[in-house]
């Protein structure tokens, strides 16, 4: 069996499978799938069941919250390539510089929000004409490690029951309470750069952000630059939970592939085969579902030194702090509004105008899910 | 007689009548069509509509504020190429010693691809360290925040698509300056009219037909101008860079609403015909 791969930058992706799937095309046969796409590329008719393809014992070798976000109504639409995790990124030769105490490693004692702007000011100056910033987050303007800050501060819900309505939902109090932090930390405390997402672990293995919420995929790209970091728990805010996001790629077979077959196959050995699995966390070190792997790492005493300790750390954010995005029909509309809102609030727009302005958008949209 | 005069001017035209139809005719044709059906993803059928996607093109506000934008874009930003590149034109006309270095440097930003160039200007105007703040702070001026300032953005994008458009539309001003027999500019000289007389009252009257394609051509390029909203701004910030092409390809591609995307193309079109159809008015006239 061959595979040709196809690789796109992030955003172009979503873009590339909704102009070929949309147009029936059966170009591809598999595609990765965003977990909280799953429920949108069902609706769109774009995946194929796998549940008759994939194995029982298949199925029992990966964790079965992860197999449950790739189920819609009892059918199996895709199945997880890893999860994820978000930790608290620190470089060490800015808080020496400063002589500032580094964040601790302990997840009861992990730092709050608060806690962590007041020393992102301290970590905001000018070195050799160089800007240093306090604070970065690594996926600047998506959802993904934006909504743990709302979630933190109590919102539970991002759209209605059905999936028909985000009034009320996305721009909840609490949505509101965590952009204008999003906000504060661009335009009112001035700590963190307005760059984009691309460019935010540059940023930081370069030695311009002291403090970096980023996933565990980036530590390759931190050791090759040589500089000298640590992990810490993920933060939140004072008085309120604690939030991390999870979720990533899941893989499914298009619906409209002639080779479904042979596709569902490779797709259960590269998400459920030990191997297939061990090869994947070696080389991305991603959050793994599979249960053999994880077990592995909860075993071996190799995960006790840095940085891959920082597994043990993901390991226990997904089972303690952990909570996935909104499962949604639209997700795809969600997404790109919430995107634009967030990048508008960046730039300086009143975080409850873009946030009212954004959910009016997105129910617009919803409205050709309904029945 | 008569059908052997048409066939060979007939001959020549076929293949680009053909590709006009094929490539032109066929998918404005189906994109209206379209515009009258609406594809339900829960039945997974299409229905009739009727005017339906028409009302909620010109009920969404954000579609609404599409057009503005694409609108004032145009407003400003076709007078001020076509002004822009005749100057040009007249100045690679001028004979001085140098001048195919000169048309040389002119032509760069056409090779460039507008992709490539949107990334370039993104890097360039990068607030924090782009080299065009560096620049501005060697005079005082504090960092601008350019394609992330709601009020600086479309003039940013304005600059970006002029660098890229003169050079090209200067290319049809030489070619039509050239066009201007000399005699005129000879009897003219011996009439003794000076350089802005000689401008006025022949170089001006010459170029009419000129000037009508580059201001229609121009328009319409302007009006498709799609690139630096999908490289750079996204059309933000606070959706004052969001060009109708690139509302249209968000319905189309993005919110997987090809039928409702249709009905913006038509109007699009409608609306450039319009504009095209004044222009025409006002710059063609009778030839005299």
């Amino acid at each position: 069996m061959k595979v040709n791969v196809e690789s796109l930058p992030f955003d172009k992706m979503f873009e590339a499978i909704e102009v070929r799937l949309g147009a029936k095309e059966d170009s591809i046969d598999i595609l990765l799938v965003d977990a909280p796409m799953v429920a949108n590329y069902t609706a769109k008719g774009y995946l194929a069941d796998l549940y008759s393809y994939v194995g029982e014992k298949s199925k029992g070798n990966i964790t079965e919250t992860s197999l449950g976000a790739g189920t819609i109504d009892g059918k199996l639409m895709a199945l997880p390539l890893n999860s994820s995790t978000v930790n608290l990124y620190y470089n060490k030769e800015i808080f020496k510089e400063k002589g500032i105490e580094v964040p601790p490693e302990n997840v009861d004692e992990r730092w709050t929000w608060e806690k962590v702007v007041d020393v992102a000011k301290k970590l905001t100056y000018e070195k050799d004409g160089r800007q240093i910033y306090g604070l970065c987050f690594e996926q600047i303007g998506r959802p993904y490690q934006l909504l743990p800050l709302a979630q933190s501060l109590g919102a539970e819900e991002f759209v209605n029951k059905d999936g028909s309505k985000t009034e009320g939902y996305t721009n909840s109090e609490e949505m509101v309470k965590a952009c204008q932090f999003y906000y504060d930390t661009f335009n009112t405390w001035n700590i963190s750069p307005r760059i984009s997402a691309d460019d935010a672990v540059s940023y930081f293995t370069g030695g311009q952000v002291a403090m970096f919420i980023g996933g565990p995929w980036q530590i390759p790209s931190m050791t090759e630059a040589g500089m000298d970091f640590g992990i810490a728990p993920h933060p939140y805010f004072e008085g309120g939970e604690v939030v991390t996001p999870t979720g990533s790629w899941y893989v499914g077979v298009s619906n409209y592939s002639k080779n479904k077959e042979e596709a569902a196959k490779f797709v259960e050995f590269i998400t459920t085969n030990d191997d297939a699995c061990q090869m994947n966390y070696d080389i991305g070190k991603n959050l793994p579902c599979n249960i053999h792997v994880l077990e592995a790492i909860d075993n071996d005493s190799a995960y006790e030194s840095f940085p891959d300790n920082s597994m043990k750390l993901a390991v226990y954010e997904s089972i303690n702090t952990a909570k996935a995005r909104p499962q949604m029909a639209g997700y795809a509309e969600w997404q790109s509004v919430m995107e634009k809102t967030y990048s508008d609030i960046m730039n300086g727009s009143n975080p409850k105008e873009a946030l009212d302005l954004a959910v009016a958008e997105i129910d617009k949209q919803l409205e050709k899910y309904k029945k | 007689m008569r059908w052997k005069r048409m066939a060979a001017p007939l001959l020549f035209l076929t293949p680009a009548m053909l590709g006009i139809i094929v490539f032109k005719m066929v998918p404005i044709l189906q994109g209206v069509i379209d515009s009258f059906f609406q594809y339900s993803f829960i039945n997974q059928k299409t229905y009739f509509s009727g005017f339906q996607n028409y009302i909620d093109a010109l009920t969404d506000p954000i579609f609404l504020n599409s057009i503005k934008v694409t609108m004032i874009f145009n407003i400003i930003v076709n007078p001020l190429q076509v002004l822009i590149s005749f100057g040009l034109g007249l100045l690679l006309m001028i004979r001085i010693k140098g001048q195919t270095t000169f048309r040389t440097i002119h032509l760069i930003p056409i090779t460039v691809s507008f992709t490539v160039a949107c990334i370039l200007w993104g890097v360039l105007m990068n607030p924090e360290q782009g080299l065009l703040n560096s620049v501005l702070n060697l005079f005082g001026i504090p960092n601008q925040q350019f394609l992330f300032d709601k009020a600086q953005a479309l003039p940013s994008v304005i600059g970006i698509a002029t660098w890229k458009g003169v050079g090209y539309w200067a290319l049809f001003f030489i070619s039509g300056l050239e066009e201007i027999p000399s005699q005129l500019y000879e009897a003219a000289a011996i009439d003794g009219s000076g350089p802005w007389n000689t401008l006025i009252h022949i170089t001006i009257p010459q170029m009419k037909r000129t000037v009508l394609f580059v201001v229609v051509s121009d328009t319409i390029s302007n009006f498709l101008l799609f690139v630096p909203a999908y490289i750079l701004t996204n059309g933000g910030p606070e959706g004052s860079t969001d060009f109708m092409m690139f509302e249209i390809f968000k319905n189309a591609y993005t919110y997987s609403n090809v039928n409702l995307a249709s009905s913006m193309i038509v109007l699009l079109l409608v609306i450039m015909l319009a504009v095209v159809g004044i222009e025409s008015m006002l710059l063609g006239g009778r030839d005299e």
